[in-house]
């Protein structure tokens, strides 16, 4: 069958190029959009997946990650009291402008961690440690966000709010989804972001060894007003849940992969079909001999198979590239298998449902036809 | 010297083909049958139905009226498989315009029945090219059709007519492009093939061809108007 299959394709080989193109296209898209997509919600829930906190208390009105608002630090005093809760620390966030010695302006997050627990810590860190925050005006920065990468050097000052930090820790993405993220220390995130000392955005906890966090966080809630325990998992969720019904990126993402699946279904489904009707002498003389409409059907899916293949395989190919190649400009993101699964199920959908038409017009030829 | 069977039986069988407003009866109620060890020959002017009668038998049309009938089996009630598998057993065929299958090699023309038949490449390639060594094409075994002459395109038809070894072989103008010596060669292998028990209908406008034939049929306006049995 494939051997059959092969020849024709082989007889045509402009079409079958401009198909198996079509598929090549419409993978590949799909595959850099949902790269793309991938990345993004990766940012929104960023903070919240690189933590070591079991559990994220946060203010009861707070579903994002991005966008905690404030818990009143007594809290912080009162958690060590629940039962199982191992350690307490804060977080704060807060907006600063950053000013580089070179002069280039930046808007950053500022993300104060407690020392030396570090709940929360600078993650793909390439140069210096979480440590270097403790130093006098220590900060972290990611070499992404920066236009002069090049020079960045550990020890290097900058301004941030007018106040003179220095660069201690150096990541290679680890990046916000609002703006850059600086790693410091909570009391100086509290000093450069003129947060009160009373307040957090959040307290994180990591739970004592045999106590589920779940029956922890039930405890949390039980027991307190005005804040509400997460575990970290399912804040993640309800973070990536929140941000992708508010900004869109879902819908636009899926659109665009709808619309490649059905421009690739188009492109294939008419190349198929052109290159079947070229041949439907050959096809009424396979069944004038004796092959039924099952035997011919299956020719044309053998080739929409093959095609399938091919054109999944240099996607493919291209995808990885165009991940390692995103990869250096700070886009780092995962394909993981279920994409891939997903790719080829999108694949064997435009390929088959593309080989439809031509199957029906071979389906409707009549034997008779080879006398003609 | 066994009985003569009869392989095919047209009984009352017409085609009629409707195209908007107009009819045109390709063949009138016509009964005829086909037996083994017999060489008919159909002859008949253009357009008067000789295609459309061997199609009948051929079981590629169904008739408008009638009944067909091939090896007792009456075709009406038979699906498309049914159908097919029935042509693929037992009836060989070479088409007025050779209809080799373009993408393929001369080898995978005649392999192609005997892999519908279920043989597997390896046999089914093995049996088409002796079946191509018998008629000399051994060495274009890898052309395909469109590199081959008209003569030896209808050699791999017949190759291929004959390759499942079919009880019934229906040719319509095998001749055509054949020079006198292949003609004879083609023509004498023919009857042979009848002579050793198959049913061998052959559509010519040829007159060469009567030497060879045990009953001549011919048909005009979709009528047969005369038959006469030689030898
Ligand atoms: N599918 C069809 N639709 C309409 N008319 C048809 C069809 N097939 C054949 N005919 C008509 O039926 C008549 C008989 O055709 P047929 O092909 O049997 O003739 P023929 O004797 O084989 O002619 P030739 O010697 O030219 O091959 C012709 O008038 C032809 O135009
Ligand atoms: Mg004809």
């Amino acid at each position: 069958m494939f051997r059959q299959a092969l020849q024709f394709i082989n007889y045509d080989k402009p079409k079958a190029f401009g198909a198996t193109l079509g598929v090549l296209v419409a993978i590949f898209l799909i595959g850099q959009q949902a790269g793309i997509f991938i990345f993004l919600t990766s940012l929104m829930t960023t903070l919240v997946d690189n933590s070591k906190a079991d559990i994220w208390v946060v203010n009861d009105k707070a579903r994002d990650a991005n966008r905690l608002g404030q818990v009143d630090m007594r809290y912080a005093r009162e958690l060590k009291s629940i039962p199982g809760v191992d350690i307490v620390s804060p977080l704060v966030l807060a907006g600063a402008n950053a000013k580089l010695r070179n002069g280039e302006q930046l808007p950053v997050q500022l993300v104060g961690v407690e020392a030396p627990e570090f709940l929360l810590e600078p993650w793909r860190v390439i140069k210096g440690s979480k440590y270097g925050l403790l130093d006098n005006g220590g900060v972290s920065v990611d070499v992404f966000d920066i236009n002069s990468m090049d020079s960045l050097e550990l020890g290097e000052p900058l301004e941030i709010s007018g106040r003179r930090s220095y660069i201690k820790t150096i990541t290679r993405g680890a990046r916000g989804f609002g703006g850059s993220l600086l790693v410091t220390t909570v009391n100086r995130a509290r000093t450069l972001g003129k947060v009160p000392a009373n307040k957090a955005s959040a307290i994180l906890l990591a739970v004592r060894d045999g106590f589920p966090a779940d029956s922890v966080v039930a405890a949390i809630n039980r027991s307190f007003f005005g804040i509400r325990a997460w575990e970290r998992e399912a804040f993640s969720q309800q973070t990536r849940k929140e941000n992708l019904s508010n900004s869109g990126i879902g819908t636009s993402t899926f659109t665009l992969i709808i619309f490649a699946i059905i421009s690739g279904m188009v492109i294939i489904g008419l190349t198929l079909y052109s290159a079947a009707i070229e041949r439907l002498n050959d096809y009424a003389t396979m069944k004038a001999i004796g092959a039924s409409n099952g035997y011919v059907t299956r020719i044309i899916l053998s080739q929409a198979l093959l095609i399938a293949i091919v054109g999944f395989s240099l996607a493919a190919v291209l995808l990885v590239g165009f991940r390692k190649g995103i990869a250096g400009a700070g886009v780092i993101f995962e394909y993981g298998w279920m994409l891939w699964v997903g790719l080829l199920l999108a694949t064997l959908l435009l390929s088959l449902g593309g080989a439809l038409l031509a199957i029906f017009r071979i389906r409707k030829v009549e034997p008779a036809s080879v006398f003609r | 010297m066994p009985e003569p069977e009869v392989l095919a039986r047209l009984e009352q069988a017409k085609k009629i083909y409707q195209s908007g407003d107009t009819t045109i009866t390709a063949l009138d109620s016509t009964t005829m049958e086909v037996r083994s060890r017999e060489l008919v020959l159909v002859e008949g002017p253009s357009g008067s139905g000789k295609t459309t009668l061997i199609s009948l038998i051929g079981c590629v049309i169904y008739p408008t009226e009638g009944k067909v009938f091939v090896r007792n089996v009456h075709t009406s009630g038979l699906n498309d498989r049914q159908l097919s598998k029935l042509r693929l057993e037992n009836i060989g065929f070479v088409f007025q315009n050779f209809n080799l299958i373009a993408p393929f090699s001369a080898l995978d023309n005649v392999a192609f029945p005997l892999r519908l038949m279920g043989k597997s490449g390896k046999d089914a390639r093995q049996e088409a090219l002796a079946q191509l060594e018998k008629l000399g094409l051994a060495g274009r075994r890898k052309n395909r059709p469109k590199e081959l002459s008209g003569g030896q395109k209808q050699r791999v038809a017949i190759a291929r007519a004959l390759v499942t070894n079919p009880r019934i072989l229906l040719c319509d103008e095998p001749t055509a492009s054949l020079d006198h010596t292949s003609l004879e060669k083609i023509m004498s292998e023919l009857r042979n093939l009848s002579r050793e028990g198959k049913a061998v209908v052959v559509v010519t406008h040829d007159p060469r061809l009567e030497e060879y034939a045990d009953r001549i049929v011919r048909v005009e306006d979709g009528r047969i108007v005369d038959e006469k049995t030689s030898g």
